[in-house]
């Protein structure tokens, strides 16, 4: 069946017609591609701007099944977050090539080399703040994200001993991200509230128009968590793009975006706590960009970005041995 | 022996040609390619500038640390002794604060540095905190 009449049957209209557009770029792990959907009757009535995501030829351990990244962008939905509107999801090969799911089209700009060129933005890192204490209202169980399985003891230890096996898969050994986990594992900290962590939730995976806030993308690596995870993740060095020293999503200073975080959650922030988890989101992004770097290597999906993320690993190790008191 | 301009200055003028020249001309997303292109000579370049290692202490200090096996070739033990100091991190052999510590930390601060000069040599200076990062000390 192809795309035309799936739409026509999930959207319960009379016609359909699909014009393609552009794939899109952004997106190392995951292929966009924009959409004009023209539908008649039903409740979807009208022309439609979406995005068909499918998954990209050689996807990393660390990325959800596309059922499950559909499933979290419902919950974000339903929870009040600005997403794109979800639309389908299609695990039928035989319509796209692929399984896919179809979400709205948002204006605006991801790419975090641009957002952080803008200069300081107060108002959107307040509103990223907002955005992320509402996605910690989500919290287990979730009967939608049943996928998700029972909450780990830890997540720090949880997320230790997946990265050491990430490690264990690589053909070469990386001795500072082994110090830097055991460093993890012995300041691992007793476990706290666990939320929705969105795990992306940075600059670069969000769009603006007009310096506002039109989306929260990417969903792929959303799991139960410690919600200081994500909020350390948003500030930690490696997302600042071309403004170093605006250490929240290099657009404003912290606590901008804490301020804004605790006011919308009720919740107050813990400096230890995020200095922690800002030592495993170098960890962590290191191991991916190792993984990244191997679609390369291994011939699976050969591409010059891909190869160069290989490269980035020494700053990532930089701020690990920065961050576990190596370097003074 | 070779003929000059050697590998490293060939590497030198493309990627000053590449920049300079070519870039400018061409479409937004072309000039993307062509910084990711110039990004690549500009590593390749600086590493075939150096040794087998980054930093040049890197083969002595693991040496002296576990030994060294003069029958294998310098690349082989690099790499064996790197699997080693991995391992051992992860089992907490260097968990204690002493010599040992101090100068398996110190391997890895020069290490990550002399990376950092080849791989992406404007990062620290945009890095924060920056100023007077000092490495443990062998």
């Amino acid at each position: 069946m192809p795309l035309g009449p799936f739409i026509r049957e999930a959207a319960g209209a009379d016609s359909v017609t699909v014009e393609d557009g552009n794939l899109l770029t952004g997106g190392a792990i995951q292929e966009n591609r924009a959409l004009t959907v023209i539908i008649h009757g039903g409740a979807f009535n009208g022309t439609h701007q979406m995005v068909l995501r499918a998954e990209a030829t050689a996807a990393i351990a660390e990325s959800r099944p596309l059922d499950q990244q559909f499933a979290f962008l419902k919950a974000a939905e339903a929870g009040g977050v600005t997403v794109p509107k979800p639309y389908w999801y299609c695990g039928d090969a035989g319509v796209a090539g692929k399984p896919f799911y179809l979400m709205q089209q948002i204006d605006g700009e991801a790419l975090g080399i641009r957002v952080t060129r803008a200069g300081e933005q107060p108002d959107l890192a307040a509103a990223l703040g907002i955005e992320l204490a509402r996605i910690h209202r989500i919290v287990p169980p979730q009967p939608d994200l049943d996928f998700l399985g029972s909450i780990v003891a830890s997540p720090a230890l949880d997320a230790i001993s997946k990265y050491r096996g990430y490690l264990d898969e690589l053909p070469e050994p990386h001795p500072a991200l082994e110090w830097t986990l055991r460093w993890l594992e012995k300041h691992a900290p007793s476990t706290g509230e666990t939320v929705l962590c969105h795990r992306d939730f940075r600059t670069g995976n969000y769009m603006v128009n007009d310096r506002k806030l039109t989306g929260v993308l990417d969903w792929e690596f959303a799991g139960w968590g410690d919600p200081h995870e994500d909020v350390a993740w948003f500030c930690a060095r490696c997302w600042r793009f071309s403004a170093p020293e605006l250490e929240a999503g290099g657009i404003a200073a912290r606590n901008v975006f804490y301020n804004a975080y605790e006011h919308a959650s009720g919740r107050s922030l813990d400096a230890e706590l995020i200095a922690y988890w800002e030592t495993m989101a170098h960890a962590r992004w290191a191991v991916i960009a190792l993984q990244q770097s191997m679609r390369h290597r291994s011939g699976a999906e050969t591409s010059l970005e891909l190869a160069l993320i290989g490269r980035r690993l020494a700053e990532l190790e930089y701020e690990c041995l920065r961050l576990t008191g190596v370097m003074k | 022996m070779r003929n000059r301009p050697n590998a490293v200055e060939l590497l030198d003028i493309a990627e000053q040609t590449l920049t300079s020249e070519v870039a400018p001309d061409m479409s937004k997303r072309q000039r993307y390619n062509v910084a990711l292109i110039a990004s690549a000579m500009g590593i390749a370049r600086r590493e075939l500038s150096g040794g087998i290692s980054a930093w040049d202490g890197e083969l002595d200090t693991l040496s002296a640390l576990y030994g060294a096996d003069p029958l294998e070739t310098p690349e082989t033990t690099l790499s064996r002794l790197n699997r080693t100091l991995a391992a051992d991190f992860r089992a907490g052999v260097y968990d204690k604060e002493g010599t040992e510590q101090k100068a398996v930390l110190n391997l890895l601060c020069q290490d990550v540095l002399a990376r950092m000069d080849e791989d992406n040599p404007r990062y620290e200076k945009s890095a924060l905190p920056n100023n007077g990062t000092r490495c443990p000390g062998s």
